[in-house]
């Protein structure tokens, strides 16, 4: 038909935006009326970070006439110029169409007046060379960003990609299509898909026999009720498709010679590596005079409800508690103080206000971001922790 | 000349969506799902083997770059010469023939600098090497589709007051050959490119002028504005530098020369310091026989007065001021139904769909660009479902007796005010739809958890450690595991890609700020429908 259009693609990460766009282009490429006559351009937002770049590439990609290689020439007014140039002698029914497609969008709205866009949505707009400007993107409030003669241009057709739309033809629970996801990814392929496969992977058969009883071992998990809980619980947390892609390959990853069958431990395992609180196991890795201290810190932003705190302060709280306990060794001041930067360094401590002030070090204010039970569970599983300590870290003041 | 580099890739699959090529099957599959060794393969040209000891391997493993250039001006939609579609397009005559050898041999000779190809940029659309498309079965669904694009314009309803008021100013000037500059005004998509572009094509104007357009958003930079305009007049500027630029423009405009007549579209893109730019140029019309009539188009009504102050002391400068208002709902249910009846395809829309249509878009900008694409949007949708009908299998209950009567229907259903309502909706409507489970249940608690902080808490600055805290007081109160704070975290920057929610300082984990983004109403009434949100909204014992 030779029109023109904008259309932007929204959802948040992980929802298949580029998986529809690609899968959409394959369908199209089938027809060799779209392969020959349409030519199209990617662009990403984090790669060309500026129009410059951008153009460059445009005209790389669409093999203008100043290309000489694979080296784009003439600076950046001549290219948008040249591509301008380009794009308005063409006509409705002659010239080709271009598909423009701009990854990560939002980033495209930083860009210096938005000149990229402007001109693209222009020459969508008018009587010029059929183009097609694909935006994706993962801010909802993407069109608030644009500026307003870009977005009188925009042809506000929006297409949302939200996880848990399912269409209505399938009346079950989000859930239930998660399982069946689950199915789905750690099934091997049956009869009509191997050859496919084995097209792909040359070094890759698969045994027929060996895949049924795979299959129907993998169906029987998705009965197990530990397995569903499991995965109910991920699900209810995070439902992007990616994350749980992650997941299954740490616990497919567990596989070998030796352990042949996915057990449902080896997914409790796995989820043990996503679902763990990193800075706990960073407070596990401290020495006993740093846990004296972080335990030291807590007692003080409990007490003092959040107020900053410094070295000092630190340092007699801990001293008050060390002279109590004979068994606790006595430190000198330099090595508390050592072991203090190196919490500092481990961004257990952010420093209020600008650093750059003349202070002492000692007498420098900081914050602890630490919730206490974070602290408390460090404390809880710290091997070889004198009694001593633990009972002052849970010692109600 | 004709260098050949040869680049081994360990290239594991072909991956290919870049640039046209037809030597590879195109696959797409396994893009996401694992990182291939994607490679840019432009197209090439033509090989040249120099050595034949090089050995011919496809274009995916080597990557023959080539100096060699035909000289047959290829634009941006050249594709590659395959046989057939030399011969095909022999026979249209409208292809240039390839080049003979002999001028190939002198083109390499010739230095291939930057600037020699630039210069032989020669845009003329007269290398077309696809044939036009034939409509088949073009039904009056795509007549109107076409006719509403925003491209179509030959008449402009609505704006028959200000084209006459332009006439008026631009044949005064003319008569007497005085120059003189207008400012026009007016919010996006209100027509105002479009008068002037129909003014400035007709033919006796074009004839007694000589017509600048210019499009400021194409400028690098406001000064480039000068290099620009010696451009389009074709000065020959002896300098390279865009140093005397301006003293060229200006010598110019002191010479003698024809009625110059420059439109500068978006000009509040040459701001710069001091305005030194916009001064310059709207002082030339009071230069000595300039002849110039210059316009410059913007959206702000008071551009003028904001940053051109100085242009008020002296009474030959000021521009003359126009505004174009936006269009009312009349105009805008006008302009549709006369582009539809001109594609003959007026029975398409309800005379109540247009209106309908018209007042939404009145009401809110009044921007024709909206109106169209909208009805455009519609008309999409209504062929859809016209699709829909046609496929659907007919079966004998009730339902479905519409649906076959509707196949019997030869004349195509115009479009009603359901179609018109759904697009609408989709353009004006909120993105903050709770629709089914586009929250996953623990984010909804955290939202709830926030909302409850903002509605009972004194405190309403929230940090992400007392939201937490919050937070697992409402889940253990209804025997909801909680997740710990890393993953609370992770869980507020997902909420945060949505626009729900803005996450101040990321780095200060637990004492970053959460703000809440939405409408506070709206998102209380898309969460108050639940039983159990509701009640952890209301729920003051968990604060």
């Amino acid at each position: 038909m030779g029109e023109s259009n904008s259309a932007l693609l929204i959802g948040p990460r992980g929802s298949g935006k580029t998986t529809l766009v690609n899968s959409v282009l394959k369908e199209l490429s089938a027809l060799k009326n779209f392969k020959d006559n349409a030519l199209i351009v990617n662009l990403h937002g984090l790669v060309h970070t500026d129009d410059r770049l951008a153009l460059k590439d445009t005209t790389r990609q669409m093999q203008l006439e100043n290309v000489v290689g694979d080296k784009v020439f003439g600076t950046f007014a001549e290219n948008l110029c040249f591509l301008l140039e380009c794009l308005k002698s063409g006509d409705k029914k002659h010239s080709k169409p271009v598909i423009f497609i701009l990854d990560e969008f939002d980033l495209f709205c930083e860009h210096h007046n938005q000149t990229l866009l402007y001109n693209l949505f222009d020459v969508a707009q008018s009587a010029q060379v059929p183009i097609c400007v694909l935006g994706i993107t993962c801010r909802l409030d993407v069109i608030e960003l644009l500026e307003k003669r870009v977005k009188s241009r925009f042809s506000y057709r929006q297409i949302y990609l939200l996880p848990g739309d399912i269409s209505a033809e399938q009346p079950m629970s989000a859930f239930d299509d998660r399982l069946e996801l689950f199915q789905h990814l750690l099934s091997l392929p049956d009869d009509e898909n191997v050859n496919k496969i084995e097209q792909q992977y040359d070094d890759c058969t698969i045994d027929p026999q060996f895949g049924s009883m795979w299959n129907e071992y993998i169906k029987s998990l998705t009965t197990n009720v530990t397995m569903v809980n499991l995965l109910k619980r991920m699900y209810h947390i995070d439902v992007s498709e990616r994350r749980f892609r992650n997941f299954l390959a740490v616990a497919v990853s567990t596989l070998s010679e030796k352990h042949q069958k996915l057990e449902v431990n080896d997914f409790v395992e796995a989820n043990k590596i996503f679902s763990q609180d990193d800075k706990v196991l960073m407070l596990e890795g401290l020495s006993i005079l740093e846990m004296c201290l972080i335990i030291a810190m807590k007692q003080e932003t409990e007490i003092y409800d959040d107020e900053p705190l410094n070295f000092e302060t630190i340092y007699n709280r801990y001293i008050k508690f060390a002279n109590q306990n004979s068994s606790i060794q006595s430190v000198q001041k330099p090595v508390i103080m050592k072991a203090f930067e190196h919490i500092k360094n481990l961004e257990i401590l952010l420093p209020v206000g600008n650093s750059n002030m003349r202070v002492e070090k000692e007498y420098q204010y900081y914050k602890f971001t630490l919730t206490s039970k974070q602290v408390m569970e460090a404390v809880k599983n710290y091997s070889g922790l004198p009694t001593e300590v633990s009972q002052w870290a849970s010692s109600s003041i | 000349m004709g260098t050949q580099t040869t680049i081994t890739f360990p290239i594991r699959k072909k991956c290919n969506f870049y640039g046209p090529k037809n030597d590879v099957k195109e696959d797409f599959s396994e893009a996401t799902a694992k990182s291939t060794l994607t490679k840019y393969t432009p197209s090439v040209k033509k090989i040249v083997i120099l050595s034949s000891s090089e050995s011919e391997s496809d274009s995916d493993v080597e990557n023959i770059t080539e100096i060699t250039k035909e000289t047959v001006v290829r634009k941006a939609n050249s594709t590659p010469q395959t046989p057939n579609r030399r011969k095909r397009n022999a026979s249209n005559e409208r292809y240039l023939v390839s080049p003979s050898k002999q001028k190939k041999n002198q083109l390499l000779q010739a230095s291939l600098t930057p600037s020699t190809l630039l210069n032989r940029l020669n845009l003329s659309p007269k290398s077309e090497n696809l044939q036009p498309k034939q409509l088949f079965g073009s039904n009056e669904y795509q007549n109107a589709r076409l006719a509403l694009h925003s491209s179509e314009t030959e008449e402009l309803p609505g704006r028959e007051n200000e084209l006459n008021k332009l006439q008026e100013f631009f044949q005064e000037h003319l008569e007497k050959e005085t120059s003189s500059s207008l400012y026009i005004s007016g919010p996006p998509g209100t027509g105002k490119t479009a008068s002037l572009s129909k003014i400035m094509q007709q033919p006796e104007f074009k004839s007694q002028f000589k017509c600048v357009y210019i499009n400021c958003t194409t400028m690098k930079s406001a000064a480039a504005i000068y290099a620009k305009i010696i451009q389009e007049l074709s000065i020959s500027s002896s300098t390279k530098s865009g140093k005397n630029n301006k003293a060229i423009i200006e010598k110019y405009l002191m010479s003698k020369h024809k009625m110059l007549f420059l439109v500068l579209d978006e000009i509040d893109q040459l701001e710069s310091k001091k305005q030194s730019v916009l001064y310059s140029i709207f002082e030339w019309p009071s230069l000595l026989n300039s002849k110039l009539i210059l316009v410059g188009i913007a959206n702000a009504l008071d551009l003028t007065d904001r940053i051109l102050p100085r242009l008020q002391a002296r009474c030959e400068l000021k521009p003359t001021l126009m505004h174009f208002a936006s269009y009312t709902k009349q105009q805008i249910s006008n302009i549709i139904s006369t582009r539809l009846s001109q594609a003959n395809a007026s029975n398409i829309f309800t005379p109540s769909a247009i209106q309908l249509l018209a007042g939404k878009v009145a009401a809110v900008s009044g921007d024709i660009r909206r109106a169209l694409d909208i009805s455009r949007r519609v008309i999409e949708l209504a062929e859809s479902e016209k699709i829909a009908t046609v496929l659907c299998p007919t079966n004998d209950n009730d339902t479905n007796t519409e649906n076959s009567t509707k196949q019997m229907e030869i004349t195509e259903k115009p479009v009603e005010l359901k179609e018109v309502l759904a697009v609408l909706n989709g353009v004006y409507g909120s993105t903050q739809n709770f629709n089914k489970d586009m929250f996953p249940i623990q984010q909804k608690l955290l939202l709830c958890s926030l909302l409850l902080i903002l509605n009972k808490g004194r405190n309403k600055d929230i940090t992400a450690g007392r939201l937490h805290e919050v937070y697992k007081k409402v889940c253990t109160k209804r025997n909801i595991c909680p997740v710990n704070f890393s993953e609370f975290l992770s869980m507020c920057s997902l909420i945060e890609t949505r626009g729900t929610l803005k996450v101040v300082g990321k780095k200060q984990s637990r004492l970053s700020k959460v703000n809440l983004q939405w409408d506070q109403t709206e998102l209380d009434l898309a969460l108050q429908d639940k039983v159990m949100m509701a009640e952890i909204i209301n729920d003051t014992s968990c604060l």
